[in-house]
């Protein structure tokens, strides 16, 4: 396993350490998400009113969009995806700490072998990234859709 | 046959750093490149192996150095171009996978001849060890044409000479080096041709026999073709005590 991920980095760099990096970004994109939760429970406690004790709905009432709720939520896995672009620059920068390493790099035969290691882990990274977004999306969307009373949920559900 | 015909290099906003070099370079030549800072040497070397863009041709037996062929070139420079996390072993396997025709007893040889530690990573070298690795590299990458850019820059004086010994004894007669040096005075009964850069042109271009001939020494060579003043030193501090008296 570290043998193939050694071979995504550029030489000499800690491919297990910058994956640890890479999981630790996906679970503070997770977190930064997590504030869809209290703000989705907030708007959808606006539909109702109390009255002697007993919740009610008040008729009418629709939950404001789901764009607008979702707000930044995603910023996160955005921000680390795009964080990934810095990644590959470091790893490209790499090449001219300590020595010139990018002329043995650029003079090799397998013309793929720099690009592979700058871009690879990066590449995978940022699609991680809007992987995990649209899976999050997905999710709000469902806890959206399904936990509103159907009467609630605005014409075009907010896009 | 290494080929350069009416190369041309100009980096942006500054004069020309290659202006018209043509040079043929055969098998088996030991070839020095002088001369002072700015004549072109590196220039004229990282362009041999498409590190940089030129204008004109540089063929290798007739055809353009791509990736097909150039791993037939190998580069020993003093800014180094090993990876200085990894160690010589790592140095090894890399090399290994990379150049089929990597010499690893080549390789393991030099390696104990300069008694350099297979298991430690390169940043943890001297300057001089760091200086001996990659010569090293370029000497064991399999190639026939071998070009280092002052690679005993920061060695001393012992160990550039037993690498001159080591460098005449191992090198076969196919493997041909171009030497970028300043080191004249060393070097000067161990290459077989000396090429004169300035300011980006050939200057001169002649064969260590010729020079045998002449019963010239490549040191006087190089300072009469460069119109080297011999009295400028003199002049120059007769005038600045002249300044001081004055």
């Amino acid at each position: 396993m570290n043998t193939r991920l050694s071979r995504l980095v550029p030489l000499g760099c800690d491919g297990r350490r910058e994956l640890r990096w890479l999981l630790w970004g996906l679970a503070a994109g997770f977190l930064v998400n997590l504030r869809f939760v209290p703000v989705y429970l907030s708007a959808r406690s606006g539909l109702y009113v109390y009255s002697r004790g007993v919740r009610q709905l008040v008729p009418g009432a629709v939950i404001a969009p789901f764009s607008e709720l979702l707000g930044w939520s995603l910023l996160g896995c955005f921000a680390a995806a795009a964080a990934m672009a810095v990644l590959a620059a470091w790893h490209y920068l790499t090449h001219f700490r300590g020595s010139r390493s990018i002329y043995t790099m650029r003079r090799l035969p397998d013309r793929w072998e720099l690009p592979r290691r700058c871009l690879a882990l990066p590449a995978l990274g940022a699609a991680a990234y809007l992987l995990e977004a649209a899976a999050l999306w997905g999710l709000d969307f469902l806890l959206y859709a399904a936990a509103t009373p159907a009467q609630c949920l605005p014409g075009v559900w907010g896009f | 046959m290494l080929e350069l015909k009416n190369v041309r290099k100009s980096y942006y906003g500054s004069r020309n750093a290659l202006d018209g070099v043509d040079l043929a370079v055969g098998p088996g030549e030991i070839v020095g490149i002088f001369g002072e800072n700015g004549a072109g040497k590196t220039t004229l070397m990282k362009c041999v192996l498409g590190l940089l863009a030129f204008d004109g041709t540089i063929l290798l037996d007739g055809a353009p150095v791509t990736r097909k062929n150039l791993a037939r070139l190998s580069f020993a420079t003093c800014e180094h171009s090993f990876f200085p996390n990894l160690t010589p072993a790592d140095h090894r396997d890399f090399y290994r996978a990379q150049f089929p025709a990597f010499r690893e007893k080549r390789f393991r040889a030099l390696l104990d001849f300069f008694s350099l530690p297979e298991k430690r990573p390169l940043r943890q070298f001297s300057t001089g060890q760091k200086n001996q690795f990659e010569v090293i590299l370029a000497l064991s990458q399999g190639a026939e044409y071998i070009l280092m850019d002052e690679p005993f820059a920061g060695n001393d004086v012992f160990n550039r000479e037993d690498f001159y010994k080591v460098l005449l004894g191992i090198l076969e007669p196919t493997e041909t080096v171009l030497l970028s040096t300043h080191l004249l005075e060393e070097v000067g009964g161990f290459i077989s041709r000396a090429v004169l850069l300035r300011k980006g042109k050939i200057l001169q271009d002649v064969s260590a026999l010729e020079l045998d001939e002449r019963g010239e020494k490549l040191v006087d060579f190089v300072k009469s073709s460069y119109h080297y003043e011999g009295d400028r030193v003199s002049r120059a501090l007769s005038e600045l005590t002249g300044e001081e008296d004055g």
